[in-house]
């Protein structure tokens, strides 16, 4: 069945099409949720929300972009939604010079470690940093989603980055330790 | 070995192609909800009553359109301005002439919108449908004079929102309906917009035309503006978002859109469970009284003065619900009535009385006793009484009718929230259970018969106000004043005396 046809079935609501559409794209949404949520569990929990999201809008998709697309945003949307009604912490806005380069040594650090080090950063450090680094959103378009100013967003970016880069570092560190001795 | 690496790099290349098999309980949860939803959508009535309204106002509007249209119109103008340089406002005035362009005029609006969204740049759009060109023009025009344009712009919307709160959910219907379904608006942002937009609307079905639309955009370079900074500005920026159908909406979903296509998906619409049986208990002060000043004992008291007594009545309820809002209900309810006949005169006298009252079947206490009215004496009872002054006595007569009344009403549910209201109506049947006529005087009573005109059974109607609420899930307490106005209490000569009864029954009520 071709992928507009199952969501042709899907807008029917019918219940099979809908299990097919969750089994096609889970993995991938699954992913896009595990960066942006606290835990694996919360993960689970958006990712939960986000296909009841997406079989309530899909009525809503015309087609006019890939559906992989749609789904992610709406997704990344209703992960946004969830953490940022969370954030009762306001987080301190300091100037941190913008958009530094920040490199570090790549010792084949494992992606589960990666993603574990995302999921640490505090909520709005790692929303901004996921759209940004690898979402490929711009300042202004976080800006708008987060409903936050965006010089808030850049120097969230660099306060995430910067963080990232010591947990990485030191992760490196206990790694070399042991191989010095 | 290890190398330099861009932290960017190291993350977008490791994520690239993550993918993660979520655990089968996530598709049994959602299966389980969406089955849950196809079970439970239950439409609330009043988005039924919001369908109809905003049918009716659509086809007010596209009636109003076709009438409008063969006007011509000679202010065809396009005005644009560019006021002040600093906050670069821009401004286009445009007519159209019919509903539907209207319309049209909104989506292309929208359009601008999105490509204006790209020039980073605030773009606020109202419309405003003015039939009075001199005056309404007028206003516009001096509004986009100024710097402060957004905030006089804001404040026509809000007086707006303020005169047609009613309309706003409709007209967001509208809006909606005319709109490409797929075209998705769902944000807050978004349904702000459609709201101001629609609040304009307002402005068309304020003044009952749709000839002239002035749009007016406005473009602000920076939102951090110093003067832009304020309240009204921040209550105009919703309206540069774009249309996006991934955007979460974080309050509430229109409801409209929803009906729409819960519509178009031919879902199952099941009413809400009822609990349909009700029991209830009543106690109710009963106030007696009669609509005529006859007398059912004896033509001769007619015009005597009747004191009508207040009564305690109580009985049980049983009712059904035909539906959610309708009930029918039974019950058994004791009532007694009562009433004195003033200024009577009797004594007793050695030989059997001739002189028997109409319609009451003397007692054999009473036998011997002459019973007559001090108002308007006859011959025999003025003759008496110079007899014998001294064994004469002066009091009253009191009635007391008991009746086991068996109600059949309807009640119709006005408003049926914690808080109730209802209509009833409904007739009862009342059996004879007490029959008794009282001579009163200085505290002596005596039992002097009963009467013999009333009927075993009659039938009284009924109508009346219920006020109920909820106390706890199943239990409500209620409050209902009900007028019964008796028919065929007697069987013979009623002598003009026409009785109702009016009880404030309130009780507590149980739902099963």
């Amino acid at each position: 069945m071709s992928i507009n046809q199952l969501i042709l079935d899907c807008k029917k609501k019918d219940i099979k099409a809908q299990e097919q559409l969750f089994r096609q794209f889970s993995s991938k949404l699954f992913a896009v949720c595990l960066k942006y949520s606290r835990s694996y569990e919360e993960a689970q929990d958006n990712l939960q929300d986000g296909f009841l999201l997406i079989f309530d809008k899909i009525n809503q998709f015309s087609f006019d972009g890939s559906f992989d697309g749609w789904a992610k945003r709406l997704m990344i949307n209703n992960a946004l939604q969830y953490y940022r009604k969370q954030s009762f912490l306001e987080l301190v806005t300091d100037n941190i010079a913008e958009e530094q380069e920040i490199e570090i040594d790549d010792n084949g650090i494992s992606l589960d470690y990666l993603l574990k080090i995302i999921q640490e950063l505090p909520d709005r450090y790692r929303l901004v940093f996921n759209l940004h680094t690898i979402d490929g959103y711009s300042h202004k378009e976080i800006a708008e989603m987060l409903q936050i100013n965006i010089g808030t967003s850049k120097s969230n970016l660099s306060r995430a980055k910067l963080i990232l880069k010591e947990k990485i570092e030191t992760q490196n560190c206990t790694k070399i330790v042991p191989l010095v001795k | 070995m290890s190398e330099r690496k861009n932290i960017d790099k190291l993350f977008q290349e490791g994520f690239k192609e993550f993918e993660v098999e979520p655990a089968a309980i996530v598709w049994q949860n959602i299966e389980e909800k969406l089955k849950e939803k196809k079970k439970r959508r239950v439409i609330p009535f009043w988005w039924k009553f919001t369908g109809i309204a905003a049918t009716l106002l659509l086809g007010f509007f596209i009636a109003d359109g076709i009438i409008k249209s063969n006007h011509k119109i000679e202010n065809n103008l396009v005005i644009q301005e560019k006021p002040d340089g600093n906050s670069k406002n821009n401004t286009d005035l445009n007519q159209i002439n019919s509903n539907e362009k209207v319309i049209k005029n909104e989506i292309i609006l929208t359009l601008e919108n999105k490509k204006t969204r790209k020039n980073n740049s605030n773009n606020a759009i109202a419309i405003i449908n003015n039939n009075d060109n001199s005056s309404n023009l007028k206003v516009n025009e001096s509004v986009s004079k100024t710097n402060k344009q957004d905030a006089k712009i804001a404040f026509i919307a809000m007086k707006n929102k303020r005169n047609h709160s009613n309309h706003e959910k409709i007209n967001q219907g509208i809006t909606s309906s005319s709109e490409n379904k797929n075209d998705a608006v769902t944000t807050t942002k978004n349904e702000k917009n459609e709201e101001q937009k629609n609040e304009n609307f307002d402005l068309v079905s304020n003044q009952k035309t749709t000839t002239v639309s002035s749009e007016i955009n406005n473009q602000n370079s920076k939102a951090e503006d110093s003067k832009n900074t304020n309240k009204v500005v921040s209550e105009n920026e919703p309206l540069i978002k774009k249309l996006d159908s991934t955007a979460v909406a974080t309050v509430v979903p229109n409801a409209l859109e929803e009906l729409l296509h819960e519509k178009e998906n031919n879902l199952v619409k099941k009413e809400p469970e009822l609990n349909r049986w009700q029991i209830t208990s009543n106690v109710a002060p009963i106030y007696f009284g009669s609509t005529t000043n006859g007398s059912p004992i004896d033509s001769t008291f007619a015009g005597n003065s009747k004191e009508y007594n207040n009564n305690i009545g109580f009985g049980l309820g049983v009712s059904y619900a035909l539906s959610s809002k309708i009930k029918i209900r039974t019950g058994v309810n004791k009532v007694s009535l009562n009433y004195n006949t003033n200024d009577v005169v009797f004594y007793s006298s050695l030989q059997r009385n001739s002189n028997s009252l109409d319609n009451v079947n003397l007692s054999a206490a009473a036998q011997n006793m002459f019973i007559g009215t001090t108002v308007i004496p006859s011959a025999v009872t003025s003759e008496f009484i110079a007899d014998n002054t001294e064994s004469t006595f002066e009091g009253y007569l009191n009635q007391k009718m008991g009746y086991v009344e068996v109600p059949l009403e309807l009640s119709y549910a006005i408003i049926d929230k914690k808080f109730g209201i209802t209509i009833i109506g409904g007739i009862s049947t009342l059996f004879l259970n007490e029959n008794k006529i009282l001579m009163v005087s200085n505290n002596r009573v005596s039992d002097i018969g009963e009467a013999n005109n009333l009927n075993k059974t009659h039938f009284s109607t009924n109508i009346g106000l219920g006020i109920k609420y909820n106390i706890i899930k199943d239990f409500q307490v209620h409050f209902e004043p009900m007028f019964k106005h008796q028919m065929k209490t007697f069987s013979k000569d009623d002598g003009n005396f026409k009785p109702y009864f009016f009880g404030l029954y309130s009780g507590v009520s149980y739902n099963f």
